[in-house]
């Protein structure tokens, strides 16, 4: 196997495929695909003040705003999600994010006249508006769809088997079927072996390290959107689904319902565990 | 998809899907790939460099990074770039990474060489190159070189933002004018 791991994303991109594409430019290869998500991380990340995510936080509510394709694509993956999950999985907890120090409080909305993602409006041309403020943070989506933006490049170059991981977020390409293992919630320094994936993707929420990242020790980037609480777990919550958008989103909703029956997951063709 | 779950991991018996990572490394790309990568060639002048206390210090202070610089990993290359290793050292891990800068200053490209975890013991600098430095085999440590698919663990890359911080800041003060 062939691996190459950039930075990006705020954590470490894996990108694995087998020694028989070598005589491929590989190095193109990995380049192309590396690009790709460096592009995600620029139209969606809340960290830059050029990105289109920050555009749409600080304009949408005046005016219609006009983004990538991908951050438009993206942003309805969101809405659609927010709507099967009866709003379990909502991008528009920025604000308590914000309060809790997990994120920059470069832009803030007047909370008495703040709306839902049923705010959130598509227009033609890739624009799109607000109805009523919002401040929105794709950290729990844009990632999964990174990854699967990443894989659409090595398929584009005939690679047919390869595992592209961001930070626990993957997608496993082809129909070899790759162990799994996902950190005890509890015990770092031990892994469990979930099972086995192939031609799928799989994401995983929990505490983990987002704890100790807090200014307040004791919250969590998992919010409870309703209550607009910090959830503390000791569990973990991992969703598999066809593409890695799907699941990294599938995920925060399974931490909040805790149900590995519920519709959405059927919907989406997806099994979600909780350990 | 196709997942096939491990029948273990549901109900009693997940203790017996659960195995120890004591230590834990990958290796994405020796020093040399990553110069080819990165400047399209391996030709490249060592300029390993002695580092004043002053720039030490500025250095320091400017990306919050603490852990002593080692100074031999710095090239030049033929247009005027630079190519640098260094390391980012968290409370578990331990990545080695290689920065490309340009000529005029910017940053070309940063390439993860390394990466290396480990738990059980408190890990300090010297403890962290003692454990694994040309102890790969023979190392009594075993290493978890196989497991390749993690998730629940999202790592965060801020140290190696500082690191890479520091750099920057060496190579305004120390490698600029050279």
């Amino acid at each position: 196997m062939v691996k190459r791991c950039q930075a990006l994303l705020g954590t470490f991109v894996e990108i694995t495929i087998p020694n028989k594409y070598l005589d491929k430019h590989v190095s193109d290869v990995f380049n192309h695909a590396f690009k790709e998500i460096k592009l995600v991380e620029k139209l969606m990340s809340f960290h830059v003040p050029s990105s289109d995510l920050s555009c749409i936080n600080h304009h949408a509510y005046e005016k219609d705003v006009i983004v990538h394709p991908y951050t438009y694509e993206v942003l309805v993956m969101a809405k659609q999600l927010f709507e099967d999950t009866e709003g379990a999985f909502d991008c528009s907890v920025a604000p308590e994010l914000q309060k809790w120090g997990l994120l920059p409080e470069t832009y803030q909305i007047d909370e008495v006249e703040r709306g839902t993602l049923r705010d959130l409006d598509f227009k033609t041309n890739y624009a799109v508006s607000f109805r009523k403020p919002l401040c929105l943070d794709l950290g729990g989506i844009a990632k999964g769809y990174a990854v699967d933006k990443a894989v659409q490049v090595l398929i584009n170059y005939g690679i047919t088997h390869a595992v592209v991981n961001a930070g626990g977020d993957m997608r496993i390409l082809g129909n070899q079927a790759e162990d799994i293992y996902i950190k005890h919630p509890l015990r770092p320094h031990q892994l469990i072996h979930i099972g086995q994936l192939s031609d799928g993707s799989i994401a995983t929420s929990g505490i983990y390290y987002s704890k100790d990242k807090s200014i307040h020790k004791k919250q969590s980037a998992l919010v409870v959107p309703i209550r607009k609480q910090s959830m503390l777990t000791n569990q973990s919550y991992s969703v598999m689904a066809k593409r890695c958008v799907v699941a990294d989103g599938l995920t925060k909703a399974l931490a909040i319902h805790q149900d590995i029956n519920a519709m959405y997951l059927k919907k989406y063709e997806a099994v979600g565990v909780i350990l | 998809m196709k997942w096939i779950p491990n029948p273990l991991i549901s109900g009693l018996a997940l203790g017996m899907a659960t195995i120890p990572m004591v230590a834990h490394a990958k290796v994405y790309l020796s020093i040399d790939q990553a110069k080819k990568i990165m400047f399209g060639t391996t030709d490249m002048q060592h300029r390993p460099i002695i580092l004043t206390k002053p720039i030490q210090e500025k250095m320091q202070q400017a990306s919050s990074v603490t852990h002593p610089f080692d100074s031999s990993r710095i090239w030049k290359t033929p247009n005027g770039g630079w190519f640098i290793v260094d390391e980012v050292v968290g409370k578990h891990e331990m990545i080695t990474y290689a920065v490309g800068i340009n000529p005029d200053g910017s940053i070309k490209q940063l390439e993860i060489l390394e990466y290396r975890e480990s738990y059980g013991f408190e890990v300090s600098e010297a403890s962290w190159r003692q454990q694994f430095v040309g102890k790969k085999v023979a190392s009594p440590l075993k290493l978890n070189q196989d497991i390749q698919n993690i998730s629940g663990a999202t790592l965060s890359s801020k140290h190696l933002t500082d690191g890479v911080k520091r750099l920057m800041v060496m190579h305004d003060l120390a490698l600029k004018n050279i």
